[in-house]
């Protein structure tokens, strides 16, 4: 059963009884609450594109631990090409959900801990690159869907880990017992959890010697008592709530728009089989940077330009609608908005083909740093300028339109069929309009401007991965300047 | 309590209803562990919310005794082990040597 169908993975989700708050309630089912339904249906769509024949050469990887095929979602990547098609399918699955590509952290993840683990065994002598592989080797074959969570708390941000006056900010150690390890505190800002079989947890940053007890990465099962999850809730979930299933009324009606959630680590127990660091603070930071590699490759120049790609055609389709889709203007203002997305994926495809071994010897390899992080940080800013042409071109009907259901009502619709009908019917301006306003008005700016790190943290990474001197040094020499 | 890993990182446990092994399941090593701890620090079984469902638990050896408050049938309880189990990672297994048991009875 190395892969899964979306049925089947379906099937057990229906088992699956994680405790989950969504605004103001305890959600029994995670498929009967509109709301974390759409996050568990958009996986369930990332399990059937492994199904397509077509999208073989993306989804689906051969194990090295197993040599079956397996989900690309839970492959390490092994050489350039693995690299090359990891990115492909961000771009591929953001093209077909339009949401968080819910499995895509945990993949992340699990190849910065495929590193960093083997790393760590090599250095000190552990036993975490063995336990590490027994755990991928079973979510391998049960083709377990897996996120990651990374983001701590943090509270105050003058003060270190240790120095918080709520511990919890930061996820850490209570106990170490013979058999495994228990922990408390807080994840924040994370996508998709509650539908995941699994969560790969790794630290939220750097750490210093003295911050062992917050030097902990684990996988830890979607229902074990003592976590819980609690949901983000905003206008786009009371809408999606008030509509319940007439989905069609929505932007984005099967998937909606990103569903995150805090999780709750309340004195959990973790058994040593399934801990891969825990306490080496020498090796915290790597791993997160490891990971942020990854990530800021697929997050940043792949994942968003696959939105971007819906975004496109979206606003030539609201163009078309109302007759302006010759206009030399909005012509000009859409192959903007390919230019920038289409930068950041060259910038992904750059990172995959730099690619290289990490560290030496390992077999794991992972994108090119500057690549990735130009990538992420080309996004970021290019995103908003995406989706304020969208909204440019879409008209102020993106914002002003009136429900899609209002079109038959039998006192209104007829007027509104007159007011909104132009070069296409009324029913296809509103229905566009109101996709252009879940990108335009929800919640993917700020996003992505702030998923796989803020733009602060690729803008430190240029300066810590940029050669200036160099660059003085070449300035200087084409100028016939003298050293000093 | 140290509980090791056999060879594939692997561990199965097996649910035992009355004198009969009603199911197995596979798990990463580790998982009866969890489902110790669960039983008996949290007092909560993995997948169920409610309050005072774990009536007494008791582990000896490699074996953990359950009872369940209420009245259920075997197969209510096989029902209940099923979801708990599968809310920490075991999964139906076609039958291995069981290294783990798990006895179930009902309160009443």
């Amino acid at each position: 059963m190395a892969l899964v169908t979306s049925k089947e993975y379906l099937d057990s989700v229906k088992k699956l009884k994680p405790k989950v708050y969504v605004g103001g309630k305890w959600v029994k089912n995670l498929l009967e609450n509109p709301i974390t339904k759409s996050m568990v249906m958009a996986n369930a769509a990332i399990y059937d594109l492994a199904q397509q024949p077509e999208c073989k050469e993306i989804m689906v990887a051969t194990s090295h631990l197993t040599g079956e095929p397996i989900n690309r979602n839970l492959n390490v990547a092994r050489n350039i090409h693995d690299l090359d098609m990891r990115q492909e399918m961000a771009l591929l699955t953001s093209q077909t959900v339009g949401t968080c590509n819910y499995r895509c952290v945990g993949c992340d993840a699990l190849n910065s801990l495929a590193a960093t683990t083997w790393e760590m065994d090599r250095d000190l002598g552990t036993k975490y690159n063995e336990r590490f592989n027994n755990w991928l080797k079973m979510a391998q074959s049960k083709d377990l869907a897996v996120s990651g969570a990374i983001t701590d708390a943090k509270g105050d941000r003058k003060k270190r880990p240790s120095q918080q006056e709520d511990r919890d900010a930061f996820l850490h150690l209570v106990e170490k017992r013979d058999d495994g390890i228990v922990v408390r505190g807080y994840k924040v800002s994370q996508s998709g959890a509650i539908g995941a079989h699994e969560t790969l947890v790794l630290p939220g940053g750097g750490l210093k010697d003295d911050e062992g007890i917050f030097s902990l990465s684990f996988a830890v099962q979607n229902s074990v008592p003592g976590l819980s999850y609690i949901c983000q809730y905003n206008a786009y979930s009371a809408e999606r709530e008030m509509f319940g299933d007439e989905t069609e009324e929505l932007g984005n009606p099967i998937y909606g728009q990103r569903e995150t959630s805090t999780m709750v680590f309340d004195n959990v127990f973790i058994p040593w089989e399934r801990v891969f660091l825990c306490g080496e603070t020498k090796y915290a930071g790597r791993m997160v940077t490891r990971f942020a590699k990854a990530h800021r490759m697929n997050c940043g120049g792949a994942c968003k330009v696959g939105f971007a790609d819906v975004i496109i055609g979206g606003t030539m389709l609201a163009a078309e609608y109302i007759g302006v889709e010759k206009v030399p203007h909005i012509q000009e203002k859409i192959i903007d908005m390919v230019r920038l997305s289409e930068t950041s994926h060259a910038c992904a495809i750059a990172a995959a083909m730099r690619g290289r071994e990490e560290p030496k010897g390992s077999g794991v390899f992972l994108p090119d740093d500057l690549f990735g992080n130009a990538a992420k940080l080309n996004i970021a800013h290019g995103f908003w300028e995406i989706i304020k042409n969208a909204g440019d071109i879409g008209g102020g009907l993106v914002v002003t339109m009136p429900r899609l259901k209002d079109l038959e009502d039998p006192e209104v619709g007829p007027v509104l069929k007159k007011v909104f009908g132009a070069a296409a019917p009324a029913e296809k301006r509103l229905k566009v309009a109101k996709f252009l306003q879940h990108w335009s008005s929800g919640l993917h700016g700020v996003g992505t401007w702030h998923g796989a790190g803020a733009p602060q943290t690729q803008r430190f990474m240029f300066t810590v991965l940029t050669d200036f001197e160099k660059k003085k040094k070449m300035a200087k020499k084409l100028m016939g300047m003298k050293e000093d | 309590m140290v509980l090791k890993e056999n060879e594939t990182g692997l561990e199965i446990i097996g649910v035992k209803i009355g004198d009969r092994v009603y199911g197995t399941y596979q798990g990463l090593g580790g998982t009866f562990a969890t489902f110790v701890d669960c039983c008996l620090r949290k007092k909560a079984l993995p997948g169920f919310h409610e309050k005072g469902i774990i009536a007494e638990a008791e582990l000896k050896n490699k074996t953990l005794s359950l009872r369940l408050s209420g009245k259920r049938t075997q197969d209510e309880l096989m029902e209940v082990m099923d979801i708990a189990l599968q809310n920490i990672g075991a999964y139906p297994d076609k039958g291995g040597n069981a290294a783990f048991f798990i006895e179930v009875k009902s309160e009443n």
